[in-house]
């Protein structure tokens, strides 16, 4: 075996961020690099969306996922840089070597830095409380998207689709489109997960009910789904027995969450965050092994993919400042109220940042403020605040040592 | 067919392939119906995957004495047939001293029945072991192993077929009537003569043997449920652990088991119920896993879970008398003539199943001059796989055959060459999960988020299997409902 | 005189709009932030507009399928139309991305366009 190629910076994962991290480097004057993408084509999950909405803040224009992903493939291919398509990347240490399987062989690198973008997976049925044989006819909101939109199969006939996030809300419309009968999408917390324009472009344009509160707790049929069980929940979740109704159908479709997929992160040993899923990384996004940085869906899943690309572009900046010398210690803990998780988690002093998060429940006029040791950074009041889009909330370069806390208040529930 | 067969084995399950594999030593034609379109239809294929060392059986029964000899067998069986396997050992553990009493009498009859290497083991012991598991002391069995189900059942499969026996799936026994001498079996669509016929039939044994002409036997289908945790905590548990048995109720125990994979295995649980193959996972049951499973594993949580499901097990008796009976394999002339039953191959079938194959043909033998052919191949092997080799082997395999390169499932490593593999040999997959548990694909943490498509467009194109009738597993369990567009 | 309330869509401040209508004729509009939310409210109450992305068939491509989506939204009440028509249409291999593909809907003023590329297949005749 060959001794392994040299390279400043190896990106995991050819999707917007890969793409996106990729030409800014170049664009800095960082030359030596290579995309690892295990498709056939690189775009990501991009490729398989079909519907519009992307590039509505970077391009100005409502674009489809692939055309949204040629806008960066294209320059990558004028600008040469290094893609490798159908390479799987098996290996990552914390030396930054990278192993990587294709057709044409085994290849490692010995990478100065490398940038996590593998992007997420969705969460599987074995994962559920939902109970019943396992027949066919049930899949994962993606799965259904890849076939529907790229396989040209037709995954069912009458539909029932569990979580309100937006791939459900997507996926109700598109199958209403193909014929299907969407017989309504069911959401286990009391309000939508996704935007509010799906809810209105995806649902009530075609009349699909919208069950808050609700679940499926049971699966009918054994060879093929011929119909679930689904129940109201109450404030813990919980299903409500005596509220149990069958439903017959052909098809589950499960929307039920997105997990950040890390199983590289984890085999370099970068610690991960149980909250997001993903990476731990300081303001310059780097992760707790020193080289290996992190952007989009495998750190935090993302709504919108223009803010994707962006997040990638700012890590590339860093990783150009890193190959030039190391990045400050980042010792300042960040910490969350009234908010899920917060990226990043560790801040450094004297260099401005961006806060992400996302708040806990859907508010008008949320403030969102970032504190440290009682004095206040940044205060923003959110006109209308969901858990469906996350916040970005900029802080002033830090003097003070101390942890800072992102904390979300309305007037239902005030900072304490 | 023109000739009659000599044998026909009814069910492919693990007992059926290990039957067929050591007829297939013999001079004899002989043919497998299976009821479902592939392999993987039954209990076999819903099992904890445990080669059973033989204390829990009744000492002077079959299945104590099969089970033993079956687990003296494992190591070169799997051996020839290129099944992996590891002898993990197996904890029983024990927190009182009425446990520790039960322990000893376990440690007692297995002594009776030849086992070797049980040994009673302190809290000390037990920590270093297992740090992990709970307990105060516990029986130790060091000649248990674990095996995949699946690998195992294939592998007696193809190597019976590679020696010459034909199997038939989606051919459900219906009828059975003698015809000069012969049985005439409708099986599917087809009808099969045939001198001999073996009932390994499985959790439908009893139906079957009444269609053979023997009645008196009941099947009563007793359900055991299952949950599978991430392979991110198998370090956790580096071999089996139990809590002490339950007699009464016949069934092991809501113990802990590891896979090959690295998966954990809580279960099973134990409810007789109606239909033999209702194997659905029921909310109590899963709940009740839970608990009982952090009797032994303190740390266990809901979200460790990647999949839950059942298997049944074909009991002889039933709820009011609990416990189990002894396998009952038998001839029975006078009103089953040239029929072997087998009812009631419940555990330890899996670990006892080529010892019962050979107790098959001892009384094959009793009627019937067996000619052993010199051309029997007892050895059956696998093509080498990308995951298991280092970097080095893996850059020369993929240099060889490309199709070692592109991988197909990232989760477990599987490879475009597995998957041909998988599609290709004398017993080729022929459906999803088919090709799901003979090349491990959609097994992983992801469960066929990144691959089933990829799967599907490889049987497509390799086995010729369009899309539109791809089934899932079971007749009846299309993926699809038509195209998108007529192109 | 009616007043129906909708959530504007085109930013994330999510107005709350509380709308006044006369029969078919919008009236009045409050809880926007900004002039856009107002003219939102108009259209998506008196005609809603919609984009409509799906899948043309593809002969004699490498894909089955060709994504496509139009040049503008045209009204809510011609999608089934719409969409009825794009399903019946068939296009030949190669297909650009944004390659036209049908220039006028249903004489609604906009094209539909290929979001894919996708390339023709040839078969080789031994």
């Amino acid at each position: 075996m060959n001794e392994p190629i040299m390279k400043d910076v190896v990106i995991l994962g050819g999707g917007p961020a890969g793409l996106a991290a990729a030409l800014a480097l170049h664009e800095q004057g960082v030359r030596d690099l290579v995309i690892l993408e295990r498709e056939p084509e690189a775009g990501g999950i991009l490729r398989q969306c079909i519907h519009d909405g992307f590039g509505l803040t970077r391009f100005h224009e409502a674009l489809t996922g692939p055309e949204y992903a040629k806008r960066f493939l294209d320059p990558v291919r004028a600008e040469g840089i290094e893609l490798h398509t159908g390479t799987t990347v098996t290996g990552l240490t914390d030396q930054r070597v990278v192993t990587a399987v294709s057709r044409r062989g085994l290849t490692q690198y010995q990478a100065r830095a490398v940038i996590l973008a593998m992007g997420c997976r969705e969460r599987a049925a074995g994962a559920l409380p939902m109970y019943g044989a396992r027949p066919a006819g049930v899949f994962t909101a993606g799965v259904a998207q890849a076939y529907v939109n790229l396989c040209n199969n037709m995954v069912g006939r009458e539909i029932v689709i569990l979580g309100s996030g937006d791939i459900g809300l997507i996926m109700a419309r598109r199958l209403t489109l193909e014929g299907a009968h969407v017989l309504g999408v069911y959401e286990i917390l009391p309000h939508p997960s996704g935007l509010p324009r799906n809810v209105t472009q995806c649902l009530d344009d075609f009349h699909i009910p919208l069950h808050l509160s609700h679940t499926v707790t049971e699966l009918h049929g054994a060879a093929r789904l011929e119909a679930v069980t689904v129940c109201a929940v109450d404030d813990q979740r919980c299903p409500l027995p005596e509220t149990a109704r069958r439903i017959p159908c052909d098809t589950l479709i499960l929307s039920v969450g997105l997990i950040p997929e890390n199983e590289l992160s984890r085999m370099a040993g970068v610690q991960l965050d149980s909250q997001t899923g993903g990476p731990v990384v300081d303001q310059f996004l780097q992760t707790t092994v020193p080289g290996i940085f992190a952007a989009g869906n495998v750190l935090h899943v993302h709504d919108v993919a223009d803010d994707v690309s962006a997040e990638a572009e700012f890590l590339a900046e860093q990783v150009v400042r890193y190959l030039a010398g190391p990045l400050p210690p980042c010792p300042i803990a960040v910490t969350g109220r009234g908010c899920g998780h917060v990226v990043p988690q560790q801040l450094c002093r004297g260099e401005a940042a961006v806060l992400s998060f996302r708040p806990a429940a859907p508010r008008r006029h949320l403030v969102v403020e970032a504190v440290q040791d009682g004095q206040t950074l940044c205060r923003r009041t959110i006109p209308y605040a969901t858990p469906a889009q996350m916040v970005h909330l900029p802080i002033p370069d830090l003097a003070d040592g101390s942890p800072v806390e992102v904390c979300c208040y309305d007037d239902e529930n005030p900072a304490v | 067919m023109d000739r009659p067969l000599d044998i026909t084995i009814i069910g492919a399950g693990v007992i059926g392939c290990a039957v067929a594999r050591e007829l297939s030593r013999y001079h004899l034609r002989v043919a497998v119906a299976e009821a479902h379109p592939d392999l993987f239809g039954g209990t076999s294929a819903r099992n904890s995957g445990v080669i059973h060392a033989g204390f829990h059986n009744a000492p002077g029964s079959l299945m104590a004495r099969l089970c033993v000899e079956g687990n003296r067998l494992f190591s070169d069986l799997t051996a020839h047939l290129d099944v992996p396997m590891r002898r993990t050992g197996k904890l029983v553990v024990g927190f009182d001293e009425e446990d520790r009493a039960h322990l000893l009498s376990m440690l007692e009859r297995g002594r009776r029945n030849g086992v070797p290497g049980l040994k009673l083991m302190g809290r000390d012991e037990l920590r270093k072991l297992a740090p992990a598991v709970a307990g105060e002391f516990a029986l130790y069995s060091a000649s248990t192993g674990i095996v995949d189900p699946f690998q195992w059942t294939w592998a007696l499969a193809e190597n019976a077929a590679q020696n010459g026996v034909r199997f038939l799936f989606s051919s459900p026994l219906t009828a059975a009537v003698r015809q000069d001498g012969l049985w005439a079996l409708t099986v599917g669509s087809h009808t099969l003569y045939s001198r001999w016929v073996i009932n390994c039939a499985g959790l439908f044994s009893d139906k079957v043997a009444a269609l053979l002409g023997l009645t008196g036997y009941e099947i009563y289908p007793c359900r055991g449920e299952y949950f599978l945790l991430d392979e991110r905590l198998s370090s956790l548990l580096p071999l089996p652990a139990y809590p002490v048995p339950n007699y009464r109720t016949g069934g092991l125990g809501i113990h802990l088991t590891p896979t090959l994979e690295g998966n954990i295995l809580i279960g099973p649980s134990t409810e007789y119920i109606d239909g033999p193959t209702d194997w659905r996972t029921t909310a109590p049951t899963q709940d009740m896993l839970l608990r009982e499973g952090r009797r032994i594993f303190p740390s266990l949580s809901r979200s460790d879970c990647i999949r839950a499901f059942a298997g049944v097990r074909p009991k002889l008796t039933g709820p009011d008398r609990g416990g189990y009976d002894d396998f009952v394999i038998c001839r029975r002339e006078d009103v089953s003539p040239r029929v072997i039953h087998l009812i009631g191959i419940e555990s330890p079938g899996l670990t006892a199943s080529v010892p019962i194959a050979r107790e098959v043909i001892r009384l094959l033998g009793l009627t019937e001059s067996l000619v052993e052919r010199a051309d029997f191949d007892p050895i059956r092997q696998r093509p080498m796989s990308l995951r298991h080799l280092g970097p080095a082997a893996q850059a020369r395999l993929i240099a060889d055959n490309p199709d070692h390169g592109e991988i197909v499932c990232r989760c477990r490593t599987i490879t475009r060459a597995d998957v041909a593999a998988a599609l290709s040999g004398p017993l080729p997959a022929r459906t999803l999960t088919g090709l799901k548990y003979r090349c491990g694909a959609m097994m992983g943490r992801c469960q066929g988020g990144y691959c089933q498509t990829r799967l599907v467009a490889l049987m497509e194109e390799l086995a010729g299997i369009p899309r539109e009738q791809l089934l899932y597993g079971p007749a009846g369990s299309r993926l699809f409902a038509g195209k998108v567009r007529d192109v | 005189m009616m007043t129906k309330t909708l959530l504007c869509s085109l930013c994330p401040n999510c107005c709350a709009l509380t709308v006044t209508m006369e029969g078919d004729a919008v009236t009045g509009c409050t809880g926007n932030l900004c002039t856009q939310g107002a003219d939102f409210a108009r259209q998506e109450l008196t005609m809603p507009l919609r984009n409509v992305t799906t899948s043309v068939a593809v002969s004699g491509g490498l894909y089955p399928l060709c994504s496509v989506r139009l040049s503008a939204p045209i009204p809510l009440s011609r999608l089934t139309e719409a969409v009825d028509l794009l399903h019946g249409l068939t296009v030949t291999a190669p297909v650009a991305m944004g390659q036209v593909l049908l220039e006028d809907l249903l004489g609604l003023g906009v094209q539909v366009l290929s979001t894919r590329s996708v390339p023709a297949i040839h078969f080789c005749k031994d």
